[in-house]
C-alpha cells in the first residue's frame, strides 16, 4: 500500500486515527510494529501534506487490510501485496468484503474473518453491496431509510439518544429531537428515542420515545415532519401500562402505522395505530416469543412477522396475518431459524434471513394474496442482514451491521500491588468479535472459550493451548452454549451451561477430548451453581425454597443450607469450599461460612460507585477479584468505567489494579484467573454500527436464476 | 295433538328467548354495545385474528345453530340438562359449584371450566386431553357423569325434530349427524369471548380505567407475584400445564391431571392454566373447586402452592403483605368486562 496524501477518497463520516500512537493502539500492537506493517505489509496509512506530513488512517481501511492479508502464525506481518493494485478499485471492494467479514459473526450471522469474502460472495451471487455509512459510532441500528435512499434516521447516542437523520450524500447529520437525556440523566429520569420509520412519502417519521421516571416508565409513538424547520413532535399513542411500543412500519395510505407492544407478562402484541385519532387495533398476540419483527405488506393488507414455533424451539418461522384478522398463514416454515427482513417494493416477495444452509444467508419467498408460492430461493449466501432498515423504491435494501471490537485478552497482574506484570494481549486472532467466556484449565496449560461462529445461538467451544497457540473446536452435542462455567478438577471435562438437542436447559459435562456431552443437572433443579471442591455436590439456588441449597450429584437430593443470602442472587464459593462471598445492594461484599451464620462485611463502596454482580476467588483463597465502577447514570451503551480490584479476605485494604477502561459489560463480565494466581482472562472491547445497502435487487431475475 | 305440541314448543322457545335476552341485558353479555367491542366485533383486548379451523369456518347460521344446541336438553339422557346448565352465561359460563353435576345428580371429578376465549386455545379440558374444540364439545354429551348419551342417540333425537332437520340442512346441506353436531357446537363455543375489562381499557391508553388499588394489584401480578408467568397474554393463560400442588393431599395424588394424558410421572398434578378473564364470576376455583374465593386463591399462591414431588419451579412463597394481597384480589376483579357470544 502506498502512502496517501489526498483526502478526497476518505470514507464518508469516518473519524481518522490521527497518529502512530492511535494507529498502534487500534491495531493493539506497538508503534514499531505498526510502522513495520506499513513498510512491508501494506498497512493503509495516509499522510497530511505529502509523504513528510503527519500520519493518519481510517479504521475501515485498516479492517479491509486486516481481512485481505493471510495471517502468519502469531499474527505477524501480512504476506499479501494488496498495495500493488489500483486503489480506486481495491478500496471499495475490499471495504465491503472486510468490514462485513469482520462483523457478521458478532451479531450471529456466521463466520466473519475467514474467506470466502462476503463481497466476493455477493458478486458471485450477482449482487452489489455498498457501504453507505462506514462508521456510525454512537448510532443505533433501529432506524430506517427514506424511500429515495438519500436519508437514514437513527438514534444518536453521541447526543443523548436524540433522533437524528443523516444525509447519505453529504454525510451531514441533523438532529430531529432535542429533549433526550439518555446519557447524562439519572436512571429514573431518562428519555430517548428508539425505533423510527420514515413514511412512504418520505416527509414524516414515526418513532418510539421512551421515558423513565420514578412513577413508571412509558413509551410514546410520536410523529414528526422531516421538513427543515424545527417542529414539535405529536404524540400518537402511548400504552397505558408503560409497556414498550416499538414502531415497525407504515401502511401505504400514510395514515396508520404498525407497532409491537411488549408487555411485562412476556406478551408481544402486534397492533396498528391511526395517526389521526390514535385508534388502536390489536391484530395478533404472541404470548411467549421474543419481540417479533413486523413488516406491513406494500398493499397494506397483511402484516408479516416471525416467531418461534414453540417456547423451547429456537427455530423461527414467518407468518402473515391479515390486517382485518380474517386469516393467518405460514409463509416460511422450515426447521431453520428464519427471520423477516423486508418486503420487496411490489409486495411480490418477502426477504428473510435463514440459517438453513448452515450459515445465515438472505433468502426470498414469492407471495401472492397472502400465501406462499413456490420454494424459497437464495438471494445472497453466507450473509444475513439483520432486521433491515427498509427498501428504497428502486430496490435497494438498507441494513445495519454491528462491528465488534470485542476480544479475549489475557493480562498478568501482581496480586499484591495490582500492577501489570504483563500488559494485556489478545492471543486469539480468529473470529475476533465473537469470542468470550475464557476459562483456564486446572494445569494452566489450556484455555477454553466459546466462540460464536456457527450462527445464531450456536457457539463453538474452543480449546487453545497456551504453550503452542494451537486450537481445536470441540464437537459437542449442545444446541446452545450459554457459558463455560469451569473445568472439572481432573482437567478432562468442562462444565457448560446450555441447552441440548431436546430443548433441555441445564448444566452439561463436555469431554475436553471428544466433545461427548452429558447432562449434569437441569437448570430447573438448581441455578447459579458452584461445585464443591470434591465435585460431589453443587451449591446453588433451588425451587425448594429461598436461600442456598446443596444438590447431590450422586442421588439428586436437595438440602437447604441454613442462612439467608438476602438480596444477593449470585455467590462465589471459596477454593477450599468453606466460605461464600456475596455482593449486596451492589455496594457491600460479605463473607460467610457455607454452613450458615452471619459472616462479615469485607468491603463497601461509596455512593458514587458500585460493585459488579459477583466475585472471583484467587486460587490461594486469599483474595477476591471484583469489578468496581461508577454508578449507573443511564448509559445504555455501557460506557461506565469499570476497574478490577483485589479485595484481600484478611480485611486489609482493597487494591486497585491497572486493569480498567476496556472491561466490557461491567457487572456481568466473565473473568477467570489462572492457577498461577497472576494471569486473568477477560473480554474487552465494544461495538459500533455500519450501514450498508444491497443494490438493485430484482427478485424475478433472482428467482429465475435460482431455478 | 300436533297443534298442542307446536304451541308448547313455540311457547318454550319464546320463553327461552325472552329469558336469554333478559339475561344478556342483566349480566353483561353484549352484542352491540359499542363501548365493549372494536369495530370488528372483538371485545377490547382480544386479537382481531381468531384461529378457526379450515374445515369448520364459522357462519352466522352455524353459530346460531350451535347456540341452540348448547341450550338443548334433548342432548342429555333424562332430557334434564343442557350444556348451558353447567356453563351458565351469568357465571361466565361456569356453574358456581366445586364439582360438575350431571344427569341424575351424578357428580363429576372436576369443576366446570369457563368457556370464554376458547377460540385461542390449543388444548381443552383441565388436563388438555382434547386437541380441538370439535373433539371436545361432544365429550360432555358422552360422559356418564354429565349428559350420558351416545352420539347415535343424540343424532337420533335431533333428527326426530323437524326444526333441527331444517336447521342442519340449511347450515350443512344434510340432516343431523355427529360431525356436524360437533362443528356447530364448536363454532358457537368459539364465538364466546370476554374482554373490554377496565384492565383492557387501561392497557389501551385510558390511565383512569384502574383504581390505585387495582394498579397496585397489577404491579404485584406482574412483579413479585409472578402470576403473569403463566397467566399471560390476552387470554390470561399460557395454555400450558402446571403443578401447583392443589391435587396433592397427605402424600397422595387426588387427581393425576395431565399425567393421565401423557402417562409421564413428571406431569402428575399438572393442570392447564385457566384464564383469569371474568374470574370474579367463576368461583369456586381450581380444577377441584377447593378454593372458594379469590382471597383463598391469593393465599394459596402466597404460600407457594402445596409442596409435592413435582411442584412447578416457578412457585415459591411470595411473602405478600395484607395490602398487596388485597390489591391483587382487586386487580383480579378488574378483569371483569363484557362477554359476547354468537359472532
Amino acid at each position: 500500500m502506498t502512502n496517501q496524501d489526498d483526502q478526497q477518497n476518505q470514507p464518508a463520516g469516518e473519524a481518522p486515527l490521527q497518529s502512530w500512537k492511535e494507529i498502534a493502539d487500534y491495531l493493539e500492537r506497538d508503534i514499531r510494529t505498526a510502522q513495520r506493517w506499513e513498510e512491508s505489509g501494506g498497512l493503509p496509512v495516509r499522510r497530511h501534506g505529502g509523504s513528510a506530513g503527519s500520519v493518519y488512517a481510517y479504521p475501515s481501511e485498516i479492517e479491509v487490510w486486516r481481512v485481505s492479508r493471510q495471517p502468519k502464525s502469531g499474527g505477524e506481518a501480512p504476506s499479501t501485496s494488496v498495495g500493488e493494485q489500483p486503489r480506486r478499485i481495491l478500496i471499495p471492494a475490499l471495504a465491503a468484503a472486510g468490514v462485513i467479514a469482520v462483523v457478521l459473526l458478532v451479531i450471529g450471522f456466521g463466520p466473519v474473518l475467514n474467506p470466502p469474502s462476503p463481497i466476493a460472495q455477493a458478486a458471485e451471487d450477482g449482487l452489489r453491496t455498498e457501504l453507505v455509512w462506514p462508521e456510525a459510532r454512537g448510532a443505533s441500528p433501529q432506524g430506517s431509510v427514506s424511500p429515495d435512499g438519500k436519508f437514514v434516521t437513527f438514534v444518536d447516542w453521541g447526543d443523548e439518544g436524540n433522533l437524528a437523520i443523516r444525509n447519505l450524500e453529504t454525510g451531514e447529520n441533523r438532529r430531529l429531537t432535542d429533549t433526550a437525556n439518555g446519557v447524562n440523566a439519572s436512571y429514573d429520569g431518562m428519555s430517548f428515542a428508539n425505533e423510527s420509520r420514515i413514511s412512504p412519502d418520505g416527509e414524516r417519521v414515526v418513532y418510539s420515545w421512551y421515558q423513565q421516571s420514578p412513577v413508571g416508565n412509558s413509551t410514546e409513538l410520536r410523529l414528526l415532519p422531516l421538513g427543515g424547520a424545527a417542529e414539535q413532535p405529536r404524540t400518537i399513542w402511548s400504552p397505558g401500562d408503560g409497556s414498550y411500543a416499538s414502531v415497525q412500519g407504515w401502511f401505504p395510505s400514510g395514515d396508520r402505522v404498525a407497532a409491537v407492544v411488549s408487555t411485562s407478562d412476556n406478551t408481544s402484541r402486534i397492533v396498528t395505530v391511526s395517526l389521526d385519532d390514535g385508534d388502536v387495533r390489536q391484530i395478533r398476540s404472541i404470548a411467549w416469543s421474543a419481540r417479533p419483527q413486523v413488516r406491513v405488506s406494500p398493499d397494506g393488507r397483511h402484516i408479516a412477522y416471525s416467531r418461534s414455533a414453540s417456547r423451547e424451539q429456537p427455530a423461527k418461522d414467518i407468518f402473515m396475518v391479515a390486517v382485518d384478522g380474517s386469516s393467518e398463514s405460514a409463509i416460511v416454515k422450515h426447521a431453520a431459524r428464519d427471520e423477516i427482513v423486508e418486503w420487496s417494493p411490489d409486495g411480490g416477495h418477502l426477504l428473510f434471513n435463514s440459517d438453513r444452509s448452515g450459515q445465515a444467508s438472505l433468502w426470498a419467498q414469492r407471495v401472492d394474496h397472502g400465501t406462499a408460492v413456490g420454494e424459497a430461493f437464495l438471494v445472497m449466501s453466507k450473509l444475513g442482514v439483520g432486521s433491515g432498515m427498509g427498501m428504497t423504491r428502486d430496490g435497494s435494501l438498507f441494513y445495519p451491521v454491528r462491528v465488534s471490537r470485542r476480544r479475549l485478552k489475557i493480562a498478568k497482574i501482581d496480586m499484591e500491588t495490582g500492577k501489570f506484570i504483563q500488559q494485556p494481549s489478545s492471543p486469539i486472532e480468529r473470529f475476533v468479535g465473537g469470542n468470550s467466556g475464557g476459562v483456564f484449565s486446572p494445569d494452566g496449560d489450556e484455555l477454553a472459550y466459546r466462540s460464536q461462529r456457527r450462527g445464531w445461538n450456536q457457539n463453538a467451544i474452543v480449546i487453545r493451548s497456551l504453550k503452542t497457540g494451537k486450537e481445536r473446536e470441540l464437537p459437542h452435542q449442545l444446541r446452545q452454549v450459554r457459558g463455560i462455567i469451569n473445568w472439572r478438577p481432573d482437567g478432562k471435562r468442562l462444565r457448560v451451561r446450555g441447552g441440548d438437542q431436546n430443548g433441555e436447559q441445564g448444566f452439561f459435562d463436555v469431554d475436553a477430548a471428544t466433545g461427548e456431552t452429558q447432562l449434569i443437572v437441569a437448570s430447573a433443579k438448581i441455578a447459579a451453581p458452584q461445585w464443591t471442591p470434591d465435585g460431589k455436590r453443587i451449591l446453588g439456588r433451588s425451587n425448594q425454597g429461598e436461600g442456598l441449597h446443596s444438590y447431590s450429584l450422586a442421588d439428586g437430593s436437595i438440602e437447604a443450607i441454613p442462612g439467608d443470602l438476602g438480596d444477593a442472587y449470585l455467590f462465589s464459593l471459596s477454593p477450599d469450599g468453606h466460605q461464600i462471598a456475596t455482593i449486596h445492594g451492589r455496594s457491600e461484599i460479605r463473607l460467610r461460612p457455607v454452613e450458615g451464620g452471619d459472616g462479615r462485611v469485607l468491603a463497601t463502596t461509596d455512593e458514587q460507585h458500585r460493585f459488579g454482580r459477583w466475585t472471583v476467588w484467587t486460587p490461594d483463597g486469599k483474595a477476591l477479584l471484583v469489578l468496581k465502577g461508577v454508578r449507573w447514570t443511564g448509559r445504555p451503551t455501557g460506557k461506565a468505567l469499570w476497574t478490577l480490584w483485589i479485595v484481600p479476605v484478611d480485611g486489609s485494604a482493597p487494591v486497585e489494579t491497572e486493569l480498567n477502561h476496556e472491561l466490557a459489560n461491567g457487572g456481568a463480565l466473565p473473568l477467570d484467573i489462572h492457577p498461577d494466581g497472576k494471569r486473568v482472562v477477560y473480554a474487552a472491547g465494544g461495538y459500533f454500527q455500519q450501514f450498508w445497502a444491497l443494490r438493485d435487487l430484482t427478485f424475478d431475475e433472482l428467482e429465475k436464476a435460482a431455478e | 295433538m300436533m297443534w298442542r305440541r307446536i304451541l308448547l314448543e313455540g311457547s318454550m322457545i319464546a320463553f327461552q328467548t325472552v329469558m336469554l335476552i333478559g339475561l344478556c341485558a342483566t349480566i353483561g353479555i353484549s352484542r352491540s354495545d359499542p363501548r365493549a367491542e372494536t369495530d370488528s366485533g372483538r371485545p377490547l383486548g382480544l386479537d382481531l385474528y381468531r384461529p378457526e379451523p379450515a374445515d369448520n369456518p364459522p357462519t352466522a347460521d352455524k353459530v346460531r345453530l350451535g347456540q341452540r344446541l348448547f341450550r338443548e336438553r334433548l342432548l342429555s339422557r333424562d332430557r334434564s340438562i343442557a350444556c348451558v346448565d353447567c356453563h351458565q352465561p351469568k357465571r361466565a359460563f361456569t356453574d358456581g359449584r366445586p364439582k360438575a353435576v350431571g344427569v341424575y345428580g351424578r357428580q363429576g371429578p372436576r369443576s366446570v371450566p369457563t368457556l370464554v376465549n376458547l377460540a385461542w386455545g390449543d388444548s381443552f379440558f383441565w388436563d388438555g386431553r382434547m386437541p380441538t374444540l370439535e373433539e371436545q364439545v361432544v365429550q360432555p354429551i358422552l360422559a356418564k357423569t354429565e349428559m350420558d348419551l351416545t352420539l347415535e342417540e343424540a343424532v337420533e333425537r335431533l333428527g326426530a325434530k323437524r326444526r333441527y332437520r331444517k336447521a342442519f340442512t340449511e347450515v350443512f346441506g344434510r340432516e343431523p349427524n355427529a360431525e356436524d353436531l360437533a362443528r356447530a357446537l364448536a363454532a358457537y363455543v368459539r364465538s364466546i369471548m370476554a374482554g373490554d375489562s377496565p384492565y383492557d381499557r387501561y392497557l389501551f391508553g385510558d390511565r383512569q380505567a384502574l383504581s390505585e388499588k387495582e394498579l397496585a394489584g397489577l404491579s404485584v401480578f406482574r412483579g413479585e407475584g409472578n402470576c403473569a408467568f403463566c397467566h399471560t397474554g390476552p387470554t390470561f393463560s399460557d395454555g400450558e400445564f402446571h403443578n401447583t400442588g392443589i391435587a396433592w393431599r397427605d402424600g397422595e395424588w387426588l387427581d393425576e391431571g395431565r399425567a393421565l394424558v401423557t402417562e409421564r410421572a413428571e406431569d402428575r398434578g399438572k393442570f392447564k392454566t385457566p384464564t383469569l378473564r371474568e374470574v370474579a364470576r367463576t368461583a369456586p376455583y381450581t380444577h377441584d373447586g377447593s378454593l372458594a374465593t379469590l382471597e383463598d386463591v391469593v393465599e394459596f399462591y402466597n404460600d407457594g402452592g402445596r409442596k409435592n414431588p413435582y411442584l412447578d419451579s416457578t412457585l415459591r412463597p411470595l411473602k405478600l403483605t395484607d395490602d398487596e394481597k388485597d390489591a391483587l384480589a382487586a386487580f383480579l376483579r378488574s378483569l371483569t368486562g363484557s362477554v359476547t357470544e354468537g359472532r
